[in-house]
C-alpha cells in the first residue's frame, strides 16, 4: 500500500472500488427510504426489521452453502432473499401483535428480540459445526464493507435503482398522503396502500444496508441522514435529496475512516464500517440539530439571546432617558435582568458611546444615547396613539402592547405611522412625543 | 463431572428437581452446582427482575427506550473500564469486578435517558427519531472503542450472543443481588410507579416527580442489562422484558398480578429452554446457545398463552351454548 492514500484511489483501486461504490449505493437507498420512514414516524420499525433480518441471513448462508456451493452470485442472492423474507415476517409479526391489542412499543421490542433470538440459535449451531460459514454470518453483525467485490456493486446498483424508481413513481402519492391525508383519501390514494408500500421499501432498504452497516446499526443509517436533512430544509423534494447526499457523504467518509484505521495501526485492526459510517452520519445530524440556519438550537439560542439583549438595551436607554442619571444600585433594583447580563450590557453600551459614567457607578446618557433613547420613546408613544385613535383601545391597555411593539417598528412603519397620525406632538397620556427632526 | 451429562428432556427435569431438593436441604453445597444449574439460576434471577421492571416498561410504553439502553450498555461498560483502569493505575493492578458493571449501568442509564430527553425537548425532534439517533451513535462509539482498544472482533459478537458457558458461581451471587435490588425497588416504589403509569397528571398533583421515576426505571433497566450482558448478551434480555409481560397481560390487567405471572412464565420458559438445549446435545449432539434457545422459548410464550386464552374462550362458549340448549329443552 502506498503512503499517499488519496481520496480518489477509493474509486479506482480494484480493492477499494467494491466497498466504496457498494456502500455509496446502499446509503443512497437507505437514506431515501429512511427519510420517508422518518416522516411517517416509522423510524423505530426500521430498528425492529433490521434485527429481524438476522435469522434470514443465517438461513440464507446455510442454504447457499448447502445447495449452491462455490457460486458466489447465487449465494449472495439467496442471502439477501432470506434477509428480506424474515424482515417481511417481522412486519407480519408486528402487525399481528398489534391486532391482539398490545402496545406498539412492546410489539417492536418483542419482534426485534425474538427474531434476534432465533438468529442466535442458528448462528450458535454454525459456530460449533461450520466455522467458515459462521464467519460469513459474523460480517453481518456490524458490517464489513472491505470484503465487498464488484459482484456486490452490480447487485446493490440494481436494488438501489429499483428503490429510487419506486420512490420516483410514487412520489406524488407519498407526498400527498403525508401532508394531507384527508385530501389524499378523497382523490383515491389509500393510506393503507402507501403505508404498506413504505414498509416494503423499508424491508428492501434494510436488506441492502445490512452488509455494509450491519444488522445492529442499520437504524442509524435510516434515521441520521433524515434528521440532518429535516433540520436544514422544509421542502419534501429537497429533504429527500439532501438526505440521500448526507447518507452518501457519510458512507464515503465512513469507509475512508475505517480503511485509514486499518492501515495506520501498528497491528491490523478490522474496524467494522458500520460504526464508522453511523458515527459520521450521526455527527452530521447533531451538527444540523445545533447549527442549522433555520431550526438549529444553537442558532435559535443565539438569535433569542441577541433579541433579548437588544430589548434590554432599548429598555435601559429609555429608563436612563427618563431618570437623567442613575446609580448602578438603582438599575439592579429595577430587576429587568440578572446582574451579570446587566453588567455586560452596560459595558457594551459604554463602549459604544451611548453611555457614560459620570462618577463612581453613576450612569448618564451621552448625546448619541439621548437621541437613540428619545427615538425609542417616540416609537412607544406613536404606537400608543395609534392603538387609541385607530384601534379603539382603552387607555389602560396600551402600555404593554407598546412596550413589545417598540422593538419591532422599523423606520418605514414609523414614517407611515407619522403620516397616518398627522405628525402628532402628544401621546394619549398627554406626554410629549419627541420630534423627529430633533433626533 | 456434570450430572446432566447424557440426560434427555425428561431426565433433565427429574435430575434437576432431585438436585434442587438436595441443594435446599443442604446435601449438595452451592459450590458443587453444575453449569446447567448455574445457568438456570442466573437466568431465572434476571428473568424475575426483568418481569417486574418489564411490566412497568410495557405499561408506560417505553420498551424501545429499554432497547436503546441494551445497546448503549456497551459504551457504558467500555467507559467504566477505562475509568477503573485509570483509578487502579496507582495500585498497579487492574480491578476487574462487578463494581465496574454497576458503574457502567448507572452511567449508561443517565447518559442515554438524558441525551434522548435533550433531543426531544431542546431540539424538538420526534420521539422515535431521538431514541434511534442517540442509541445508534452511542453504540457505534462503543463498538469502535472496543475494537480499537481490545483489538478483538469477537467481543463484538459476544455482545450479541452472550457467553453463557463462561458463567460461574460469582455470577449467581451478582445476579441475586441485582434481582433482589430490583424487586425491592419496584416493591418500594410500587404505588408511585403505578400511579405514574396510569395517570401522570394525578401523580404530579400527589407530588411524585415523573422525571425522577423515569430515570429510576431506566437505571433499573440498565442494571438488568448489565446483569444479562454476560449471560445472554446485550439484546436477548429484551425478550424477558417484553414477551412474558405481554403474555400475562392477555390473562390479567392487575399490575401486581402481571408481574407475578410474568415471572412464573419466564421461569418455566427458562427451565424448558435449558432442558431442550441439553436434550438436543444428548440425543442429536447439536450444541446450541442456551441463551438463544431460552429466549426463543420465552418468545413462544406469547403465542402459546394467546392460543390458550382463545381455546378457553371457545370452550366456555360451547359450554354456554350447550347449557342454554339444555335449559331450553328443560323449559319445554
Amino acid at each position: 500500500m502506498s503512503d499517499s492514500f488519496g481520496f480518489f484511489t477509493l474509486f479506482c483501486d480494484p480493492v477499494f472500488r467494491g466497498p466504496v461504490i457498494g456502500s455509496l449505493l446502499m446509503s443512497l437507498a437507505t437514506a431515501l427510504v429512511g427519510a420517508i420512514a422518518f416522516l411517517g414516524r416509522k423510524s423505530l420499525i426500521g430498528e425492529a426489521l433490521s434485527h429481524a433480518t438476522f435469522p434470514g441471513v443465517v438461513v440464507g448462508v446455510i442454504l447457499a452453502e448447502v445447495i449452491f456451493p462455490e457460486q458466489e452470485a447465487i449465494a449472495l442472492l439467496v442471502m439477501l432473499f432470506g434477509a428480506f423474507a424474515t424482515a417481511f415476517l417481522g412486519q407480519l409479526c408486528i402487525e399481528s401483535i398489534l391486532k391482539i391489542r398490545q402496545k406498539a412499543d412492546a410489539a417492536l421490542c418483542y419482534t426485534l428480540s425474538s427474531f434476534l433470538g432465533v438468529g442466535v440459535v442458528f448462528s450458535s449451531y454454525l459456530q460449533q459445526s461450520h466455522v467458515a460459514w459462521y464467519r460469513k454470518v459474523q460480517l453481518f453483525f456490524y458490517g464489513q464493507a472491505a470484503t465487498m467485490t464488484d459482484l456486490h456493486i452490480y447487485m446493490y446498483a440494481a436494488l438501489s435503482l429499483g428503490v429510487c424508481i419506486a420512490i420516483l413513481l410514487l412520489y406524488r402519492s407519498i407526498q400527498t398522503s403525508f401532508f394531507d391525508p384527508v385530501f389524499a383519501e378523497s382523490i383515491g390514494i389509500r393510506k393503507k396502500v402507501v403505508s404498506s408500500f413504505v414498509s416494503a421499501l423499508l424491508c428492501v432498504a434494510i436488506v441492502i444496508g445490512i452488509r455494509t452497516v450491519g444488522v445492529v446499526l442499520m437504524t442509524g443509517m435510516l434515521i441520521a441522514p433524515a434528521v440532518a436533512a429535516r433540520y436544514v430544509t422544509s421542502r419534501f423534494s429537497m429533504f429527500l435529496q439532501l438526505s440521500a447526499w448526507i447518507g452518501m457523504v457519510s458512507a464515503l467518509l465512513g469507509n475512508y475512516l475505517a480503511s485509514e484505521m486499518i492501515m495506520k495501526g501498528s497491528q491490523l485492526v478490522y474496524l467494522p464500517t458500520g460504526p464508522a459510517t453511523v458515527i459520521i452520519a450521526s455527527g452530521i445530524a447533531l451538527l444540523a440539530l445545533l447549527l442549522s440556519p433555520s431550526r438549529g438550537s444553537l442558532v435559535k439560542g443565539v438569535r433569542r439571546w441577541r433579541f433579548r439583549r437588544s430589548c434590554l438595551i432599548d429598555n435601559l436607554l429609555k429608563a436612563l432617558w427618563k431618570h437623567e442619571t442613575v446609580s448602578l444600585h438603582q438599575i439592579y433594583g429595577w430587576n429587568i435582568a440578572n446582574k451579570w447580563f446587566l453588567h455586560r450590557t452596560l459595558a457594551t453600551l459604554q463602549r459604544g458611546g451611548w453611555l457614560q459614567k459620570t462618577s463612581k457607578s453613576i450612569y448618564g446618557l451621552t448625546e448619541d444615547g439621548r437621541k437613540r433613547a428619545a427615538y425609542m420613546v417616540r416609537l412607544h408613544r406613536l404606537w400608543e396613539l395609534y392603538l387609541v385613535q385607530h384601534l379603539d383601545h382603552s387607555l389602560d391597555h396600551i402600555h404593554h402592547s407598546a412596550e413589545e411593539m417598540e422593538h419591532f417598528i422599523t423606520p418605514t412603519i414609523e414614517n407611515k405611522l407619522t403620516k397616518l397620525l398627522l405628525d402628532p406632538t402628544q401621546d394619549p397620556h398627554n406626554q410629549p412625543i419627541p420630534k423627529k427632526e430633533l433626533l | 463431572m456434570n450430572p446432566y451429562w447424557g440426560a434427555d428432556f425428561i431426565d433433565f427435569f427429574l435430575i434437576f428437581f432431585a438436585r434442587l431438593f438436595a441443594i435446599c436441604v443442604g446435601k449438595i453445597s452451592f459450590a458443587d452446582m453444575a453449569s446447567d444449574e448455574v445457568q438456570i439460576f442466573v437466568l431465572g434471577l434476571i428473568a424475575i427482575a426483568s418481569a417486574c421492571v418489564g411490566t412497568l416498561l410495557v405499561v408506560k410504553r417505553v420498551a424501545m427506550l429499554a432497547n436503546a439502553i441494551s445497546h448503549t450498555i456497551l459504551l457504558g461498560i467500555v467507559i467504566s473500564y477505562f475509568l477503573l483502569q485509570w483509578c487502579s493505575l496507582e495500585k498497579g493492578h487492574l480491578v476487574f469486578n462487578h463494581q465496574m458493571f454497576f458503574v457502567a449501568a448507572v452511567i449508561t442509564a443517565l447518559v442515554t435517558t438524558a441525551l434522548t430527553d435533550l433531543c426531544k425537548r431542546v431540539f424538538k425532534l420526534q420521539e422515535e427519531a431521538s431514541v434511534g439517533l442517540v442509541f445508534t451513535l452511542l453504540f457505534a462509539l462503543g463498538v469502535v472503542l472496543v475494537t480499537v482498544y481490545s483489538r478483538n472482533v469477537h467481543l463484538g459478537a459476544e455482545v450479541i450472543m452472550g457467553n453463557i458457558d463462561a458463567l460461574h458461581l460469582d455470577d449467581v451471587q451478582f445476579s441475586f443481588f441485582l434481582a433482589a435490588a430490583n424487586v425491592a425497588l419496584v416493591a418500594l416504589c410500587f404505588k408511585q410507579y403505578q400511579i405514574l403509569a396510569f395517570d401522570e397528571g394525578l401523580a404530579k398533583t400527589l407530588g411524585c416527580h415523573p422525571t425522577f421515576f423515569q430515570y429510576l426505571l431506566m437505571m433499573q433497566t440498565s442494571l438488568i442489562a448489565v446483569g444479562a450482558f454476560r449471560a445472554v448478551g446485550a439484546f436477548l434480555f429484551l425478550i424477558f422484558l417484553t414477551a412474558p409481560v405481554m403474555a400475562s397481560r392477555l390473562v390479567t390487567h392487575k399490575l401486581s398480578r402481571v408481574m407475578v405471572y410474568a415471572s412464573l412464565i419466564s421461569l418455566v420458559c427458562i427451565l424448558v429452554g435449558v432442558a431442550i438445549t441439553r436434550h438436543l446435545l444428548t440425543v442429536y449432539e447439536i450444541a446450541l446457545s442456551t441463551a438463544g434457545v431460552t429466549s426463543v422459548c420465552a418468545a413462544l410464550s406469547l403465542p402459546c398463552v394467546w392460543l390458550g386464552v382463545k381455546a378457553r374462550l371457545k370452550v366456555l362458549k360451547t359450554l354456554q351454548k350447550r347449557n342454554l340448549s339444555l335449559h331450553n329443552v328443560g323449559a319445554k
